[in-house]
């Protein structure tokens, strides 16, 4: 087990290397550059008089952006394998600064959803797998697909419009996850908030989630309990609560567990269109913004930072199946 | 039976949570003396100099002062920071006086060494502003004159120097000491400045919010203080106004016309109209084959039915345009009249230069080549796609075919600045000390903004005569000339100045509706109704 474990973490430099080659050559050689860019604004389309040649390049020098791109990259690994990402371009921040801000709001969020998630979607998918094609199953089915189907942009707008605006109900905050001027209340209160603020960015993120994780549970409680053990513990005479439960969830759950590794890089990226739309300033919107400012040096360190979760969360999925299911080995002598 | 039970824990849980909720009071009021106003986006920088975006530029617009200021009303300039100032007879030097009193924000006195440090750093190249130094290509020098004035000297004699110096944000010395550190100073996140707001927090990626400098030399605000919200999301923007969440945002034409009648709109907001100087067109780009016939291009302009389209489309809320001025400034020529939309006159235009429709395919052609083009604007903007559609089907009818190719504004500024495009539609915005040799001049083909490929000896002329001109009136004459060349080269269609509208909150006050935009300093605050902090 340790063996394979390090013989994956070594392939993992080799993989790592080539996403960043590729993403590297992908960000420089899109058109546009940063400065271009930083000659205009961006939130209006009229033109002033800052996009001469001339300022462009004196700008690009400043930046180093008139070397060729070899160097540009040998120097981005340079810094970055110490973990120095360098400062963002468009505001002369550390990147690691501004990630660090984002990062927090978007764990936030993202626990919050998967918990909301798994909670309500697991006991659906057993619910519905106990009685395969009733009238409950078919319902949920049809109302998880029509949640599912609703694009996330018109649902939050709807949902804004209807308990956020004046024109309807004036209930619930749009923006943001803490009024102004609340971090003095006491914890409490600043909870009540915070709650506040999150319940229709929470409702947005959450909706269109649960048909897929509820599907999954359902395919694999199905198929759980066709299997001939449970069979036996029906004859056995124990309570249909406890066959299910016992017997057939705790098996139903491995594929579900190692699905969990698969979160850590979900974990870090934000919605886009969620914090967009609810202002929330997290990582969705950081990448958003960078990518439209041409921000290379943001854009790499969360570029770099996922690829490397993702790998990290592909081992742990694979260790995970072999620690809740000791049936597998990594091992062939073993086997 | 246990499912039951499970969404009875999970039904208390939530209706606990809705008990605490509205039980205790975690919700806060909103102080009506402070302008809650919406940024799209998080500004980059609080430093003038560095500034690039409308969001840092607002804000720090009101921080920092400059020598001179506009008056909103004729766009004169008039004393900011200096409180006269003095031109040589040979128009090569200038002396600002400064106003004694005024204090940086830190209470430290602003001192005449500030503003010829500010100068000394605009030129440094380590500094990060090519932008204004673009602006100081035959600035000489600037040297310190008594106690408190300075005299700055220029190479040729220029007439917009005077604004070039005047507004230029004066920054302190006493912060920005080490040049070498100028772009990464602690300062340009958390700026000490002079103007009449000062700098309170920052909140990353969610309010930047500014108090009234109690200290101030000049007129005190009648705010007590600004706040800027960063909604990137223009729905989400106007929900929030009409919650009364903010009290000043610009809404779009659809929402001026139709979503903002209801009496509860009109019961907390006034609706405002400005004509800020931008001027929006489309750009055929004269380096080209299909468009280095000036007929070709007067053909284009004959063929869009501009008064049509404004009134159609645009609810008639803007002018059209003949020249690169500002429609309400000084320079414009209301005496030259746009093309009169007129297909016949077009066909014969498009016919005389030799396009002409001979294998009968639908499509003119000359020598062979088909009339066939491309017009880029940024993908997503309504107004340049609601155009240029309809300019497709007019040019169809008349045998032209063009494509419409929207493109994401970064790649398509850098096809802009590399001229790689047929035609384009554009905005400009227009700087209120107004002179067209940057975008027009022949020198400015390569490296400059002269983006269309116009390159005309007697234009020339007139432009470099026109910066030696100091008498406005006169200026304006030669501009008139100027003009005439222009309209007649057409160059690019000039299209409209259209409107920006606004909504402010009634508790606002002595609200002038200058052609140019509002401006808050003017601002009172009157009686308010409760408000609540969102």
């Amino acid at each position: 087990m340790a063996s394979y474990v390090l013989k994956r973490l070594l392939l993992m430099i080799p993989t790592l290397l080539g996403i960043i080659v590729i993403t590297f050559a992908v960000v420089h050689l899109a058109p546009g550059d940063p400065a271009t860019l930083m000659s205009q604004s961006a939130e209006s389309s009229s033109m002033n008089e800052g996009s001469a040649k001339s300022i462009v390049e004196e700008t690009k020098k400043l930046y180093g952006l008139d070397k060729p791109l070899p160097v540009q990259f040998l120097r981005w690994v340079q810094r970055a394998v110490t973990l120095d990402f360098g400062n963002s371009y468009r505001d002369h921040r550390p990147v690691m600064e501004k990630i660090w801000e984002a990062l927090p709001i978007t764990l936030l969020l993202n626990i919050i959803t998967i918990f909301i998630i798994y909670i309500i979607s697991v006991p659906l998918g057993i619910y519905t797998a106990v009685k395969p094609r009733g009238v409950a199953d078919r319902v949920v089915s049809v109302v998880l697909l029509v949640f599912y189907s609703l694009p996330s942009f018109w649902v939050a707008i709807m949902l804004m419009v209807i308990f956020g605006s004046g024109d309807y109900l004036n209930w619930l905050p749009i923006t943001g996850i803490l009024s102004h001027g609340a971090d003095k209340l006491p914890w409490y209160e600043i909870v009540m908030n915070i709650s506040w603020h999150l319940i229709l960015p929470i409702v947005c993120l959450t909706y269109g989630g649960f048909a897929f994780l509820s599907r999954f549970t359902r395919a694999s409680m199905l198929e759980v309990i066709r299997q001939d053990y449970i069979r036996t513990a029906r004859a056995k005479g124990l309570s249909e609560w406890r066959v299910i439960m016992k017997h057939g969830v705790r098996n139903a759950l491995i594929p579900i567990l190692t699905l969990m590794g698969t979160l850590l890089p979900a974990l870090l990226g934000g919605s886009v269109i969620i914090e967009q739309i609810f202002s929330i300033p997290g990582m969705g919107r950081l990448g958003f913004e960078s990518i439209l400012s041409r921000d290379y040096p943001v854009i790499m360190a969360i570029a770099t930072i996922s690829a490397m979760l993702t790998l990290v969360s592909i081992l742990l999925s694979d260790v995970m199946y072999k620690v809740v299911d000791p049936r597998i080995t990594f091992d062939k002598r073993e086997g | 039976m246990r499912g039951l039970r499970y969404l009875i824990v999970m039904f208390l849980l939530a209706s606990s949570m809705m008990v605490g909720m509205s039980s205790c009071d975690y919700t806060l009021a909103r102080n009506p003396k402070v302008l809650v106003e919406k940024i799209a986006m998080d500004p980059t920088t609080l430093n003038p100099f560095m500034v690039r975006e409308m969001s840092s530029h607002i804000i720090t617009y009101y921080l920092f002062d400059s020598l001179l200021e506009y008056d909103d009303e004729t766009l004169e300039l008039e004393p900011g920071l200096a409180k006269r100032w003095e031109v040589s007879p040979d128009h090569l030097s200038y002396t600002f006086w400064i106003e004694e009193g005024a204090t940086w924000h830190d209470g430290k006195p602003l001192t005449i060494d500030d503003v010829i440090f500010t100068f000394e750093a605009a030129q440094d190249k380590r500094v990060d502003a090519a932008t204004i130094r673009n602006y100081f290509k035959d600035f000489v020098k600037v040297e310190r004159v008594g106690e408190n004035a300075a005299r700055f000297f220029f190479s040729k004699p220029y007439f917009k120097a005077e604004s070039v110096i005047g507004l230029v944000k004066i920054l302190p010395k006493h912060i920005f000491k080490d040049l070498d550190t100028f772009n990464t100073n602690p300062a340009n996140m958390n700026p000490v400045g002079s103007g009449p707001f000062k700098f309170v927090k920052w909140s990353r990626g969610e309010r930047v919010e500014l108090a009234r400098n109690d200290n101030y030399f000049g007129k005190k605000p009648g705010v007590e203080g600004l706040a800027f919200r960063i909604i990137p999301n223009k729905v989400t923007a106007f929900q929030l106004l009409k919650k009364g969440a903010i009290d000043k945002a610009k809404i779009s034409l659809t929402q001026t016309m139709y979503q903002t009648d209801d009496p509860a709109f009109k019961d907390k907001f006034t609706k405002h109209e400005f004509y800020p100087p931008n001027n929006t067109l489309l750009g055929w780009n004269s380096k080209r084959a299909l468009f280095s016939d000036r007929r070709v291009r007067v053909a284009m302009s004959m063929l869009i039915d501009r008064k049509k389209i404004l009134d159609k489309l645009f609810y008639g809320k803007g002018e059209v345009i003949t020249g690169p001025f500002y429609r309400f400034g000084l320079n414009y020529d209301e005496r030259i009249k746009p093309y009169p939309y007129d297909p016949e006159g077009a066909i014969k235009l498009l016919e005389e230069a030799g396009w002409v429709d001979i294998d009968g395919d639908g499509v003119r052609e000359k020598d062979g080549v088909p009339f066939k083009f491309s017009v880029l604007f940024r993908s997503g903007e309504k107004f340049s796609r609601t155009v240029t559609s309809y300019l497709r089907e007019e040019l169809a009818r008349v045998g032209i075919e063009m494509e419409l190719m929207q493109m994401e504004w970064g790649a398509m500024i850098g096809r802009l600045i590399n001229r790689d495009f047929d035609a384009i539609s554009l905005g400009f915005s227009i700087p209120l000390v107004e002179d067209p040799y940057t975008s027009w001049h022949s020198s400015q083909l390569g490296k400059g903004i002269n983006y269309f490929g116009f390159d005309n000896a007697h234009a020339d002329e007139l432009l470099e005569k026109a910066r030696g001109e100091f008498d406005s009136k006169k200026r304006a004459a030669i501009y008139g000339e100027f003009q005439k060349i222009l309209h007649y080269e057409q160059p690019c269609t000039y299209l409209y100045v259209l409107s920006d509208n606004m909504a402010i909150a009634r508790r606002f006050k002595n609200v002038i509706d200058y052609k140019i935009g509002p401006n808050i300093e003017d601002w009172k605050v009157g009686p308010w109704p409760i408000l609540k902090e969102w």
